[in-house]
């Protein structure tokens, strides 16, 4: 289920970051994180993904990889601890997807989860992450 | 905070961005649309933050041949050039338009974070001379009409012919009631015009909101979009041209800056000569130099540059490149580096990727800019 604030979607079921990632439980140890279509549109056309190498380690809030529009580069943070199973390698000739669709098609990586279990009691739940941004939304506006 | 004259349209209808003091329109649909209409159709940008100074008096013209190191001598009324305000070590105040409207008057057309300090300096030299300046910026709106569709989009609307019009040309035109001088400019590499709506507060903006108006509803059927300033950065990077304060700066030569072209050389003095002279002959540790990243990453302000064990550079400039889809940049690199062809490695974001040095304009010049279709 989708929901909306303003011009920005979030989706029912995801756990978020304050920092505009999501991730979404795809096994019993496997997640998938990408950044919210808000993260998306603030940086507009993405134009480069700095994608981790397979294997690599990160541990929560630690830099997992780089999205990069026109005008900014900005960071992607793993909202959970793990290991790089996979990357999205579409993103490699077509980082647009992010922009056209940030939940789906324009996942980052998949990990294995290596955390403690309550990392994800520390996120946003989709709820959570509507007032978040609801908020911030509010604020600039 | 100031705001520009079309402040609540731009509020409306783009993404804000703090620069120079002002709230400036980003983007209105985005970086890259709005750059490709610039090289494919056209481009309507808001630079209304830029300062515009009026020098007159029956000195001016022996005033600016001092404080500018070009000839101003040579720029005739309906002429415009563009230069440099340099200081006595040779490095570069601001980088400027210069636009000749009669004899002892001129138009100067300064940088918006560079007006308060273009001011000081300029006063400070004027002691001695009779001449006299203006701050008209709070009285100027300013337009840039950009692309090779700008001029079939301005000329049906003005009362002036815009073919007899050459780059750095200029000329005064009218819209009903409305007061507007056109020169042929701008800073994307393209043709097009900037277009001075005078007499203009920014208390009463309704002069410049009917030309912006009059400008989009015109230019919409042929393709012309309103931009941001992050498509001029874009733009302004594929063509090579400077950005002061990134680029350029009180530290850089205009011979560091590759800009020497604006050096008049045979002039008996400037304000710089003999420090810049002296440069000249000695050489310079760096120069300024554009590079093409070979693999995939965007260079930014700050990146640093290396030949594999050393530090030779860094970059001052950087940016995605929506005509060649690749990362592009500019900075200094250690002069003997510089030659076009030569690769140098970029310490990007935690890797390293190969550079090439290249000639600016970035694009096609037969295919993009202000010389497309042109015999030579």
């Amino acid at each position: 289920m989708r929901l909306n604030i303003g011009d920005y979607e979030i989706i029912k079921g995801l756990y978020y970051s304050k920092e505009h990632e999501w991730v979404r439980i795809i096994g019993e140890k496997t997640a998938e994180i990408g950044i919210t279509d808000y993260a998306a549109k603030l940086l507009n056309d993405v134009v480069y993904v700095g994608l981790p190498t397979l294997g690599a380690e990160v541990k929560q809030n630690g830099i997992i990889g780089s999205v990069e529009s026109i005008k900014a580069v900005s960071d992607v943070y793993s909202p959970i601890s793990g290991k790089v199973t996979k990357v999205n390698e579409n993103l490699n000739s077509t980082p647009e997807i992010i922009n056209q669709s940030p939940y789906q098609d324009g996942w980052i990586v998949r990990i294995i989860i290596q955390g403690i279990p309550n990392e994800l009691e520390l996120l946003f739940s989709s709820d959570r992450y509507t007032e978040y941004l609801k908020n911030l939304v509010g604020e600039k506006s | 905070m100031s705001h520009i004259h079309l402040y609540d349209y731009h509020a409306k209808n783009s993404r804000l961005l703090k620069f120079g003091g002002f709230d400036m329109p980003l983007w209105y649909k985005g970086i890259e649309e709005e750059h490709l209409a610039v090289r494919n159709a056209a481009g309507l940008f808001d630079v209304s933050h830029m300062g515009e100074f009026e020098v007159t008096g029956l000195e001016a013209q022996r005033f600016l041949q001092w404080l500018l190191p070009s000839d101003i001598n040579q720029v005739t009324p309906g002429r415009g050039l563009y230069t440099l305000l340099c200081n006595e070590k040779g490095g570069i105040i601001d980088d400027i338009i210069v636009l000749a409207r009669e004899p002892g008057k001129y138009l100067m057309i300064v940088n918006a974070t560079r007006r308060d300090a273009d001011l000081t300096w300029i006063r400070k030299h004027m002691e001695g001379f009779d001449v006299e300046l203006k701050d008209v910026s709070n009285e100027t709106a300013l337009f840039a009409l950009q692309g090779p569709r700008a001029k079939s989009i301005l000329q049906p609307i003005l009362d002036v012919d815009l073919d007899g019009l050459k780059r750095f040309g200029h000329v005064r035109a009218s819209l009903g009631d409305i007061d507007l001088e056109i020169s042929r400019t701008g800073y994307t590499g393209e043709d097009g015009f900037e277009i001075f709506v005078l007499n203009c507060p920014i208390e009463s903006p309704a002069h410049a909101e009917r030309v912006w108006e009059l400008l989009l509803q015109k230019g919409r059927p042929e393709g012309l979009l309103p931009c941001g300033l992050g498509a001029r950065d874009t733009l302004r990077l594929e063509a090579g041209l400077c950005l002061y304060g990134q680029d350029l700066n009180e530290d850089t030569t205009p011979l560091e800056a590759r800009l020497e072209w604006v050096i008049s050389w045979n002039k008996e003095t400037f304000v710089g000569k003999d420090t810049l002279l002296r440069s000249k002959l000695q050489g310079f540790e760096t120069v300024k130099t554009c590079f093409l990243v070979k693999t995939h990453g965007i260079p930014r302000s700050g990146y640093r540059i290396t030949n594999g064990s050393e530090n030779v550079g860094r970059f001052t400039s950087g940016t995605f490149s929506p005509l060649l889809r690749r990362g592009i940049g500019m900075g200094y690199l250690r002069t003997s580096l510089s030659t076009p062809g030569t690769e140098v490695l970029v310490e990007l974001r935690g890797t390293t990727q190969p550079v090439v040095i290249v000639d600016a304009p970035f694009y096609d010049t037969n295919l993009y800019g202000w010389k497309r279709g042109r015999r030579t």
